[in-house]
């Protein structure tokens, strides 16, 4: 990611751009997608012609937006001051927002909504009506989830088992899978037990957590588990 | 061919047991969530390993809206900021309004007029600055005198605030070739004097004289940003120029200050003259400055003491030697006679035994 300076709390970041001076005069109404594969001759510098030409183009806005993870809305300056001469852009990631796209083709204005969306119910006056997000990552034998909510963290657990080959690498399933009959030394049959308590262990947090992911409770679901999203994610765009 | 075919089922068969069981990792039945929920996505960053400090990294990243502002006008490069969107304790509907449709007053025409005659006045102070160092660099005092006399309506600082505000009030000009910096590089002790006339010094012993109205004002511990942030003193010190380190130490040129190595002036000197004009002043002022922090030996003796202590010293071990040698010429001349009279001694002690022996053979010659 681009460094820049630390990130601000959602308060101090509206007062940056309440405060004169600050480049993002205007309103949040062009947008286009990042080109990070094929960005050729649309920097940063053709950035305002193309932002008026796709404010006017209402059916090139409404092209799915596909190849980058992350949108790029760009801030139309308001007025025609020196102020002009400087180019505000924000940047979201777009598996943030599909959540709020409830449903409807990704495009252009469908992220920006679901955007808006997503800024109104973070700085929502109402804490209740802000919703947990949810980090789960599995990889091998380990998992780690966390539930949040705005700064803090409801509830967190860390937990790994024997179930990865020493020095091979793999699942012990991988091996079994592989044809032939599956090993039945010790320690196979260790790891093949520790895999299924795993998968019984994984199970029963899950459940345990449920209160804080009812979709009343929680608005985004992030998930890491290489074989498992491997597959997921083919179902998913097939 | 049957054995193939129950090989091919069963690799069929713990393939779908595989799928089912990573399958069954989050989607089991019962799970709080299901497998075309549009809430679960996945994570599209790279995950390194599975820890609990990973999972606040990932929703670090995956909360944060990056704003960035491009300014080509005064960078050509980027600022950026940014707010991470979900994560707040705290915030207004007004606040997001104003994050989505800024409304924002037009820019105040008195203030762009303010502001040009602003980027004017730098520009003119750039012009002078760069006639002053040419001025220093030619080594003429009457040049520079000349162009500090024409120094009209706006004055010439160094260093140069950026604004027109009072001293200190705003960033300053980015500072290099500073007309004492180069003097000290290559100038002479007519040109340091000429300048050292318009120099003021921020210590708070030394508060700037009257100068402040001053059209020419030059900061005697004025900083080179461009070379390590040092001032007037360190390159003097470097340069191992003694006579402009004393005319800038008499000025109340300050020896504490660092540059950006931590090294203060008398840290930089190459050589033992130039230590020495240092610690002479130090001896001279002790209370002046706080010479610890200076990095200088301060003792209580003047130069003249010291060397005439050092000639005592040197004059009182020269007489020790030759007391030494001289007490040694004695110690042999004696072990000399002492050996003389031994030998002596024994030679007549042999001559007495000869006579003695000579007795016996007269004797027997006798009755032979």
């Amino acid at each position: 990611m681009a460094k820049g300076q630390p990130p601000l709390s959602h308060h101090q970041y509206v007062k940056t751009l309440d405060s004169p001076g600050s480049g993002a005069a205007g309103s949040v109404v062009a947008k286009r997608a990042t080109d990070s594969d094929s960005d050729s001759g649309s920097g940063s510098h053709g950035s305002e012609e193309e932002a008026a030409q796709s404010a006017e183009d209402e059916a090139d806005q409404s092209q799915p937006v596909v190849g980058s993870p992350q949108v790029v809305f760009y801030v139309q300056p308001q007025s025609s001051g020196p102020a002009s001469e400087s180019q505000t852009t924000i940047t979201a990631w777009k598996n943030a927002l599909i959540p709020f796209l409830r449903g409807a083709a990704a495009s252009f204005t469908t992220y920006l909504d679901a955007f808006k969306q997503m800024v109104q119910s973070a700085g929502s006056p109402v804490p209740e009506s802000r919703k947990n997000w949810v980090v789960l990552i599995s990889s091998g034998g380990a998992f780690a989830g966390g539930v949040f909510r705005g700064e803090e963290c409801l509830v967190h657990k860390a937990m790994q088992r024997y179930t990865v080959r020493r020095k091979q690498g793999g699942l012990q399933s991988s091996k079994d899978n592989q044809g032939g009959n599956a090993p039945k030394s010790a320690g196979s049959t260790l790891r093949r037990y520790n895999q299924r308590r795993f998968g019984e262990d994984l199970q029963e947090l899950l459940k345990e957590w449920a209160p804080f992911l009812t979709p009343a409770a929680c608005s985004h679901i992030f998930m890491f588990a290489p074989s498992i999203n491997r597959r997921w994610v083919h179902e998913h765009l097939a | 061919m049957s054995i193939s075919r129950s090989l091919l089922q069963y690799g069929l068969l713990s393939v779908l047991i595989c799928f089912w069981l990573c399958h069954s990792l989050f989607f089991f039945p019962g799970s709080p969530f299901e497998k075309g929920d549009a809430r679960v996505q996945s994570i599209p960053t790279a995950v390194r390993n599975v820890t609990f400090q990973e999972v606040q990294r990932v929703y670090s990243v995956l909360s944060t809206v990056w704003t960035v502002t491009l300014d080509h006008a005064v960078y050509g490069g980027a600022t950026s900021l940014q707010a991470r969107a979900p994560a707040l304790s705290s915030s207004t509907a007004a606040g997001v309004d104003s994050l989505l449709e800024l409304k924002r007053p037009a820019i105040d025409p008195e203030q762009l007029a303010r502001q040009q005659v602003e980027d004017a006045m730098v520009s003119q102070r750039r012009q002078l600055h760069d006639r002053v160092t040419a001025a220093v660099r030619s080594g003429s005092v009457p040049t520079l005198s000349a162009v500090f006399a024409e120094v009209g309506s706006v004055p010439y600082w160094y260093p140069a605030p950026l604004a027109s505000g009072p001293l200190g009030s705003a960033g300053t000009v980015l500072c290099s070739d500073g007309p004492l910096h180069l003097a000290c590089a290559h100038g002479d002790t007519a040109m340091m004097e000429a300048l050292l006339s318009y120099t003021y010094s921020t210590t708070p012993g030394f508060a700037a004289q009257d100068s402040v109205k001053n059209r020419v004002r030059i900061d005697i511990d004025g900083r080179d940003e461009t070379r390590f942030f040092r001032t007037a003193l360190h390159v003097a010190a470097e340069a191992g120029r003694c006579d402009l380190l004393e005319l800038l130490l008499e000025h109340h040129a300050n020896p504490e200050l660092r540059d950006s190595k931590k090294q203060t002036p008398y840290n930089l000197c190459k050589d033992k003259d130039s230590r020495l004009v240092f610690r002479n002043f130090a001896s001279a002022h002790q209370d002046t400055w706080d010479w610890t922090a200076a990095c200088v030996p301060v003792s209580d003796e003047t130069e003249a003491e010291r060397l005439q202590r050092e000639q005592d010293k040197k004059a009182k071990k020269r007489q020790k030697e030759k007391d030494r040698l001289k007490a040694k010429k004695e110690r042999e001349r004696i072990e000399k006679e002492e050996a003389a009279a031994e030998a002596a001694a024994e030679l007549a002690r042999v001559k007495k035994q000869q006579t003695r022996m000579c007795m016996p053979s007269l004797w027997r010659l006798f009755y032979h």
